[in-house]
């Protein structure tokens, strides 16, 4: 009860206490060479990442007339858009006749910290072609190829070649924020770093007492033993997405395993996690922490990794991170190395892929005898992968049916199989190497048993 | 660590060898009807996977149809498995354009119907690469990249079993259809009367023979875009709609076991389709025997080809010796086709302790005039393989004693459980 005070005090002083508010800034795009006239649209998504009412924006000065906007964006006066977070996404589109040209805008805007909730609010500025797809590359860490990404952590701006993308201030008014922010808020040009939310490691505490965790008996929360950081939410046009970079320190004294996971908390219904490799027991999406065979080192942070939210019905949530790891008992996650062969990374030498074994674990390990079955049918989808004749392919394939005859046995409806074999076919070799494989089988004969034996289909005892 | 280890090899093995294998009492049970699945073309390219938990989900379907396990020991279930891949090239471009580097595993779930990765996609994203599929499949439907050829096997397993008495149902899925009737012609006068198709969402025009009708959805919208297509290029349209998929859990209403064996009228059909065609197909007289083993030769229009065993114990049992110490030569021909038919009887093999090792099966080119080719079918509980040699001249009782070999069986008997396996090895 007093730690939970103590957490609700700290959130009441977090979300008071840390909105930051930008008065009078000048956006400015420039091309550094004249180029043929290209069209090109401009649009400035404003994100609620925090599912509370805490930013807004005043957006005028346009040097080009806006053509459409969404959302909460309004025109009050004309020429002059106010938008808000009341919605999760709102987007204002200025259609620009030549890129070259040039383009800037004002803007007045306020953004709070979330706290330990959720992801920063963003005022984020991109370029577009006809199709609303970004018109260039850029060095924008999401993925997203935006421009520019304003939050209350600051101000972001992203590499592009052949212009020049600044954000500084119109006038001389006092911002109310601390000197980095004053220092990068001058003449921003180039390339930064995009930082975090960090979240204080008190508050993770918090997030156990709110959040029931996905029980694994492989698995355990280490969310206590990090930091996390969390950048603004991007919209990515091609993926249609939302994304956000994130970064895990450990800021324990002990070394946290591999393999390691984030469940994704408190997401409505109709958001999921694109990049998921899991959900949870509750439905939880779980993403992979791309941390290998050594573990994450007292003080080493493993950044730069992407989670990327679908919301088609563009709702406000407020996502809550737990952090998974592997207790010791599964092989570490083998990361790239583990896609270099057909055969992959088995560290424990039992037949199954080691990215495999953690997959199963992690979404089955609560079920014994399905764990079970479903080893020992990755181990006949391996087997077919690596086939290079008919008659490997074969005796993998009738001990594939014997593997699917043992997991009908258990739960007829189980659809976890496809799961597994889709896992397994994870990079274009493997993909081919098991359709050549299917090749091999056409055209011949394949016995099923009878059902009465469907129980002896397992390499193991499906009853206790 | 090394007695856990010692335990885990152990347990590891006993079970492994228990996978494999049945009881002796299991072997001797004789088997009157073989209902094979025939599979479709899937999502524009099929897989093993599907196909075999589909002839799985028919199995236990028709085990709870049948209700007593009495009866369902009459039939053994198999799966004539046919890939049809001609598009993949164009699925895999449209894969890779689509979802990037992560293509390989999303295509996977998009053939498997791995639900839990298209959740993960937006749903517009899904819509659009399932009717991309669905193109594919029509297209290999109205034009289909595989040949006759690529059914050889499968008859040769029909033929097998009807020449063991067994009476063949094909319940044949999609582009299974077109196999079923292909294989249809080709199988003999006498041969086509044990041998039936259980038609589920054809493309077909024709049924080549069907005992109880077929059954289509009106709403299955791969046959659908398959008659609109046959019907712009002139040709005669797919088999008319006589249902409704009730349930809608798959969007085409076209998959076998995510459609047609989930609505409750479609599943009726297939499951008393299979008892009907049973009850009215003649039983096949047993021109050769049921075995555990049983090894199947047939080559073309050349005069002789002998089928030659070699025993465990070493004894050869061909046309100047049939009776082996396991096994007989039960058929032997000298006219063109085949078959020679080898059995070793349940009885034989469970009874004796020198019966348990390796059988080997050959071939002799007696007596032709030109290259032939020969198959051999060998059928053992739970693996079954059809082997295709093409020898090139005729040798005479000269080749007797060193026929071509074709495969092996190795039986083997586990001391603790009392249980067999069986293992075919091509060579």
């Amino acid at each position: 009860m007093y730690r939970f005070f103590l957490s609700t005090t700290l959130l009441l002083f977090t979300l008071l206490f840390s909105s930051s508010t930008l008065f009078a800034f000048t956006f400015t795009l420039g091309a550094n060479t004249v180029g043929t006239p290209t069209s090109g649209t401009v649009v400035i998504d404003f994100i609620d990442g925090d599912g509370l009412d805490n930013s807004s924006a005043t957006i005028n000065n346009l040097s080009a007339p806006a053509s459409f906007f969404d959302g909460t964006f309004s025109e009050p006066t004309p020429g002059e858009f106010t938008v808000d977070d009341s919605g999760f996404f709102s987007s204002l589109y200025i259609d620009l006749v030549d890129i070259y040209s040039g383009f800037s805008f004002d803007f007045d805007a306020t953004f709070s910290d979330p706290g330990m909730f959720g992801f920063p609010d963003s005022m984020v500025v991109s370029l577009l072609d006809e199709f609303y797809f970004p018109l260039f590359p850029t060095s924008d860490p999401t993925g997203a190829d935006a421009l520019a990404v304003m939050s209350f952590m600051g101000t972001d701006i992203y590499e592009l070649n052949g212009f020049t993308v600044s954000i500084t201030e119109t006038n001389n008014a006092p911002v109310p924020e601390p000197s980095t922010w004053v220092l990068l808020s001058i003449g921003l040009i180039g390339l930064f770093y995009m930082r975090r939310r960090k979240i204080n490691p008190v508050l993770p505490i918090v997030l156990l007492m709110f959040f029931s965790l996905p029980a694994h008996a492989a698995f355990e929360n280490v969310t206590a033993n990090v930091s996390i950081e969390r950048s603004p939410l991007v919209y990515s046009r091609t993926s249609q997405t939302f994304n956000s970079v994130v970064k895990i320190t450990n800021i324990s004294e002990n070394i946290i395993n591999s393999p390691m996971f984030i469940v994704v908390t408190n997401i409505p219904e109709t958001v999921s996690v694109n990049n998921a490799v899991s959900l949870s027991a509750e439905g939880s999406p779980i993403v992979s922490v791309p941390v290998y065979s050594e573990g994450l080192a007292p003080g080493q942070s493993v950044e730069d990794f992407i989670v990327k939210f679908h919301n088609p019905n563009r709702v406000r949530f407020t996502a809550g991170f737990t952090v998974m790891a592997g207790r010791g008992d599964l092989p570490p996650n083998p990361g790239t190395a583990g896609n270099e062969t057909l055969q992959g990374v088995d560290s424990n030498g039992n037949g199954v892929r080691d990215d495999i074994e953690i997959y199963i674990d992690l979404n089955y390990g609560d079920q014994p005898k399905v764990k079970e079955g479903l080893t020992q049918y990755a181990h006949t989808v391996q087997n077919g992968i690596v086939a290079t004749n008919q008659q490997d392919s074969i005796q993998a394939a009738n001990a594939q049916t014997r593997a699917i005859e043992c997991l009908m046995y258990i739960d007829p409806e189980s659809k976890a199989s496809e799961e597994i074999e889709s896992q397994a076919v994870n990079t274009p070799e493997r993909f081919n190497a098991w359709m050549a494989h299917q090749e091999r089988l056409s055209g011949q004969v394949f016995p099923l048993r009878s059902m009465s034996e469907w129980k002896a289909s397992c390499e193991f005892d499906p009853e206790n | 660590m090394s007695k856990k280890f010692l335990a885990i090899c152990l347990i590891v093995t006993f079970f492994t060898i228990f996978s494999n294998s049945v009881f002796a009492e299991d072997l001797c049970v004789p088997i009157k009807s073989v209902v094979y699945y025939g599979n479709g073309v899937g999502k524009g390219v099929s897989t093993y996977s599907d196909a075999v938990k589909s002839s799985a989900l028919l199995e236990l379907g028709y085990n709870q149809h049948l209700g007593d396990p009495s009866l369902a020991a009459d039939y053994t279930f198999k799966l004539a498995f046919n890939q049809s891949a001609g598009r993949l090239g164009d699925i895999i471009e449209a894969a890779k354009q689509t979802f990037g580097d992560n293509w390989p595993t999303i295509l996977a779930g998009f053939l498997l119907g791995n639900d839990l990765i298209l959740r993960l996609l937006p749903d517009s994203v899904v819509q659009n690469f399932n009717d991309f599929l669905t193109n594919q499949a029509i297209q290999e439907l109205v034009t289909p990249s595989a040949t006759s050829e690529d059914v050889n096997n499968h008859v040769s397993s029909y033929k097998s079993d009807i020449g063991e008495g067994k009476k063949v149902i094909l319940v044949a899925h999609s582009q299974g259809n077109i196999f079923a009737n292909w294989s249809y012609q080709r199988l003999s006068a006498s041969e086509s009367q044990y041998f039936t198709i259980v038609p589920v969402a054809s493309p077909e025009s024709i049924v080549r023979k069907s005992l109880v009708g077929h059954v289509r959805f009106s709403d299955d919208l791969v046959i659908l875009g398959v008659q609109a297509a046959k019907a712009i290029a002139g040709i005669p349209t797919p088999l008319p709609s006589n249902d409704s998929d009730e349930v809608d859990a798959d969007f085409l209403s076209h998959g076998f076991k995510e459609a047609y064996l989930k609505d409750s009228s479609a599943r009726s059909f297939i499951l008393y389709g299979i008892e009907t065609s049973e009850s009215l197909l003649p039983d096949p007289p047993m021109s050769s025997g049921q075995g555990t083993i049983t090894v199947t030769l047939t080559w073309g229009s050349n005069p002789d080809l002998d089928l030659h065993t070699f025993e465990p114990t070493g004894r050869h049992v061909y046309y100047a010796s049939r009776t082996g110490n396991f096994g007989y030569l039960d058929v032997d021909d000298v006219s063109s086709w085949g078959p020679e038919h080898y059995y070793a009887s349940c009885e034989k093999i469970s009874s004796s302790p020198l019966a348990i090792g390796r059988y080997q099966f050959g071939v002799n080119y007696y007596r032709g005039y030109s290259p032939e080719t020969a198959k051999v079918t060998i059928k053992t509980p739970g693996a079954e393989q059809t082997i295709t040699k093409t020898l090139p001249y005729s040798r005479g009782s000269g080749g007797n004693s060193s026929p071509v070999m074709f495969g092996d069986v190795i039986v083997s008997k586990n001391p603790t459980t009392g249980r067999f396996d069986f293992a075919i090895e091509a060579r």
